[in-house]
């Protein structure tokens, strides 16, 4: 008689089987399924079947539509490569160097992480544009930069923190020890960079240029207040929407924005990330003072260090003196009329608090619960969880846009126009961070811990109001600041979603630069930094904890 | 024999294409104190886990207080756990982490509060309910992780390795305490370790494992002097495991080149099979004469330790073998050269090969 052979048991079936011990959390993977389905893949499923054959025809016979595919690629490709140079050689400078000023080279590139990047544009337009302080008032110049010099330009310098913030964190998680290994072995200065430094950093800064790459393609303000006649795919797809309401050809021009994005995204996700050298040994060794370059070396990174500290100042300064005068370059009259009308007359700013404070705490639960689930429970569909969480990184803000309202225009959920439409996408835009950094909390927690709460009789729901949370309050707070931050400063993913109702100060402040009301852009533009300063003191208050934007 | 609280029948486990456990059968009595002793990587820490039902067994019931709980999750089972690393809730308090249990089950507060502090009185912890985990000492970290399971009453308490974090003098007494604990409470207790004093000292029965297999289940005494298996002999103590022959069925007799010596057998023996015959070292006496006795072996003596209490020699036998011998005579004078061995007949041991 044969023994019946015995095996172990797994897939599908047996996953299946053991969720079923657990009826609530059977539901909560319903739900977020049922929202992942509604919110991500019937949008996608809408942008990719509205557009007939004759629609993705005209985008390879009409020139203008190849032009701004052309465009995109050769604005961002150039604009990242600068932001990524000028990235590295202030981070470099940052953790190589005993530089002065570190404290405020490190201050003044929050700056920009704490403004909506076309307050970058704005500025550059403000000095350089057609009637520019610069080119018109002081040299006389009838010409302006806007095109693909002046988006170069206004680019670098938006996405240039994104770069520097990234590559810094590549360059802190190199041990020491292995530069300290080749100094002794008599490897110095550019020596030691070129061989140790410099190749351990590659895969990190390879990742970098990706990342700031994607955004550069999905980039909508920049483009948009200085492209001028240069358009890329994001702006083009919104003046066929805006000018000729041709929802098909804008809804090819986006899918064409994120074949490139996407294909980083994976590339990325599925091949840089297994090749990376940086050893992340989660204890910075520290007592290593790792300074390798000569005074020479040191005091030109000191000046190049400068010359981009100085840039990102002068568009701040900029937007303060508009701000605060009658007429920038004509009636320099001290005036808080800006202010006034920005804080008082006009609810842009007060939506985007309301918005952004919304979808941060939605971003931050939502993250945590998916991070929960997939980093603790076993279940069907785990790897599609996983996956779908983090798609939305790839996707531009623009095509989210025009994808729901595409989706939500009628029908069951017609949401067009409200609210809750302009809180899904940033959501959605905001999602992958919180659940990366929800995921990141939890390979710090022991898995026994929630083990214990389970043995002592709580259900995973308990445990996860009871302990999880509780446990990763500071990856909360930090997730909460950091995409209250984007979602305040965000243009390209609300373009669309906004109305006259739910007008945002992103949005508005593109509306006012492009009727030449720069002074109330100007103010709009600071209110908005006054506003995320103000909530980021509340948050540290109700958390008692500083926020380190540095940890995302 | 008492009442069974914990059953185990055909218990497999696999991860993978490796096989943690294989048909493991127990039965545990209520009010005992179990242990599964084993090398590390043995599966001690799985069986346990299963039983918590942290894992699912491939196949096997397991039938706790009468209730098959195969697909019972473990928040279901009361059968509270001391986690080897504690897995204390950081941010709770001392108070707080014991009461978590009975606050999920919807107790009222003043049956909480009555039976926090009468565990934390016993674990001798009262006046440190304000503290937060990261605020005490190992050992009293310890001591809540322990309050925490007792305060849930549970069918049995559940240890993986409580003490194998605390430093060696802490670990002796709070070995005595823990089992103080668990008879004052009528607990049953699975505990395990991969320490044999551990085991010996504190336990009622234990399960002795290797590879998946339990090879042996008895008591203290019984895993000691009556080892079932070369491994259990091998693992628990030091031991001579002796190649002989049967010659004698009813009482056995075995031949060891043709001196004879009686031993106890706990299995059927028949005669001319070759048998191992564990004996441990203490239970031989070495002689510098020639004795009249049951085995009576000439040896030389290779080696001898002065180890206080008693001194170890190595010896070899005409036939190469080495054995070891204890002799607590420690005030004698230590031999050297030739002498004899001598067995008392009733501490060896036939064992089963593997
Ligand atoms: N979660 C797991 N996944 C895969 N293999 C495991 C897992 N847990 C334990 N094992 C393997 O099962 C065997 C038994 O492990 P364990 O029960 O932890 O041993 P012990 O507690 O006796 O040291 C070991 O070989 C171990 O590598
Ligand atoms: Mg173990």
């Amino acid at each position: 008689m044969a023994e019946p052979v015995i095996l172990e048991k797994q897939g599908l079936g047996f996953e299946f089987k053991q969720l079923i011990k657990e009826p609530p959390l059977v539901i909560a993977l319903v739900v977020l399924f049922v929202l992942g389905f509604i919110f991500i893949l019937y949008p996608l499923f809408k942008i990719i079947i509205i557009p007939q054959s004759s629609d993705w025809l005209r985008f390879f016979n009409e020139p203008q539509f190849l032009r701004a595919f052309q465009n995109t690629m050769f604005s961002s490709l150039l604009s990242t490569t600068t932001a990524v140079v000028a990235g590295f050689i202030y981070a470099y400078s940052m953790n190589y160097t005993d530089i002065p000023g570190k404290k405020f080279f490190r201050t003044v590139v929050l700056f920009p992480m704490m403004s909506p990047s076309v307050v970058t544009g704005l500025a550059f337009i403000i000095l350089f544009g057609r009637r520019g302080f610069i080119t018109y008032q002081v040299l006389g110049l009838k010409t302006d930069l806007y095109g693909w010099v002046g988006l170069w330009i206004v680019q670098s310098l938006a996405f240039f923190p994104l770069a520097y913030m990234t590559i810094s964190a590549v360059l802190k998680s190199i041990s020491p020890n292995l530069e300290l290994a080749a100094q002794n072995l008599g490897a110095n200065g550019f020596r030691l960079f070129r061989t140790v430094t410099f190749k351990l950093a590659l895969p990190g800064v390879l990742s970098a240029f990706l990342l700031v790459a994607i955004n550069a393609f999905a980039d909508f303000g920049n483009p948009m207040l200085v492209g001028g006649n240069y358009r890329v795919l994001a702006t083009e797809a919104y003046l066929q929407v805006t000018g000729a309401w041709d929802m098909p050809i804008a809804a090819v021009l986006s899918v064409m924005l994120v074949i490139p994005t996407l294909g980083v995204f994976l590339l990325q996700k599925y091949y840089l990330d297994n090749k990376s050298y940086v050893t992340v040994t989660g204890k910075p060794v520290s007592g290593l003072k790792r300074i390798t370059v000569s005074p020479v070396t040191k005091w030109c990174l000191f000046a190049a260090c400068s010359c981009i500290a100085l840039l990102i100042l002068s568009i701040f300064i900029t937007i303060l003196c508009v701000a605060v005068t009658k007429v920038f370059g004509v009636d320099y009259t001290f005036t808080l009329e800006n202010f006034m009308e920005v804080f008082f007359r006009s609810d842009a700013l007060i939506n985007s608090w309301i918005v952004s404070f919304i979808t941060a705490i939605g971003t931050t639960l939502l993250g945590l619960i998916i991070a929960f689930v997939v980093s603790r429970k076993k279940f069907p569909g785990r790897n599609l969880m996983d996956f779908g969480a983090l798609l939305p990184l790839s996707l531009p803000g623009t095509f989210i846009g025009l994808a729901l309202i595409l989706a939500f225009n009628e029908g069951p959920f017609a949401i067009t126009g409200s609210l809750a439409i302009i809180i899904v996408g940033l959501v959605l835009r905001q999602m992958p961070v919180g659940y990366r950094n929800a995921i990141s909390g939890f390979k710090q927690i022991d898995k026994s811990i929630e083990e214990a709460s389970a043995n002592l009789g709580a259900n995973s729901i308990v445990t996860f109001r009871r302990i999880v949370i509780p446990m990763l309050k500071n990856a909360c707070s930090t997730c909460f600041v950091y995409s209250f931050m984007k979602s305040m400063n965000t243009l390209s993913t609300v373009i669309f979603l906004v109305s006259p109702q739910w007008m945002l100060a992103s949005v508005s402040i593109l509306n006012l630069a492009d009727h030449g009301y720069y002074g109330k852009a100007s103010a709009t533009g600071i209110g908005m930094m006054v506003s995320i300063l103000i909530t980021f003191a509340i948050v540290r208050l109700i958390f008692k904890k500083k926020i380190n934007l540095f940890e995302l | 024999m008492g009442q069974v609280i914990v059953e185990l029948k055909n218990i497999t486990k696999f991860f993978g294409a490796s096989k943690a456990l294989d048909e493991i059968n127990l039965q545990i009595e209520k009010e005992k104190f179990i242990t599964f002793l084993g090398p590390s990587g043995c599966g001690k820490t799985t069986l346990l886990r299963i039983i918590a039902g942290f894992y699912e067994p491939d196949a096997g019931e397991i039938t706790i207080n009468n209730r098959r709980v195969e697909n019972v999750p473990p928040y279901d089972r009361n059968t509270a756990m001391v986690f080897q690393e504690y897995a204390l809730f950081p941010h709770m308090t001392v108070y707080q982490n014991v009461a978590y249990g009975l606050e999920v089950k919807n107790k009222n507060k003043t049956e909480i509060d009555a039976k926090v502090e009468e565990v934390l009185k016993l674990m001798q912890l009262s006046g440190m309910e304000k503290r937060y985990p990261n605020e005490m000492s190992g050992g009293q970290q310890q001591r809540v992780a322990v309050a925490r399971a007792l305060v849930m009453d549970p069918h049995a308490l559940l240890l993986d390795e409580p003490l194998s974090n605390l430093d060696a003098q802490l670990r002796e007494s709070v070995r005595v305490e823990l089992r103080l604990i668990q008879k004052k409470l009528g607990l049953t207790a699975i505990y395990v370790t991969h320490d044999q004093q551990e085991a010996l000292s504190m336990s009622d029965m234990i399960v002795v494992m290797n590879k998946g297999v339990i090879h042996q289940f008895g008591t203290p005494k019984e895993i000691y002097f009556c080892p079932r298996t070369r491994f259990v002999a091998d693992f628990i103590g030091s031991t001579n495991l002796v190649d002989a022959r049967v010659v004698k069925e009813d009482i056995p007799v075995v031949s060891y080149h043709g001196i004879h010596l009686q031993v106890k057998g706990n299995y059927e023996a028949l005669v001319d099979q070759d048998v191992v015959v564990s004996i441990r070292p203490e239970c031989i006496k070495i002689n510098k004469v020639s004795k009249e006795s049951n085995f009576n072996l000439p040896i030389k003596i290779l080696h001898s330790m002065f180890l206080g209490e008693k001194v170890r020699y190595h010896v070899e036998d005409s036939y190469g073998k080495e054995w070891r011998v204890d002799s607590f005579d420690s005030g004698e004078e230590i031999l050297e050269g030739s002498a004899y061995l001598n067995i008392q007949s009733e501490k060896s041991h036939l064992i089963q090969e593997q």
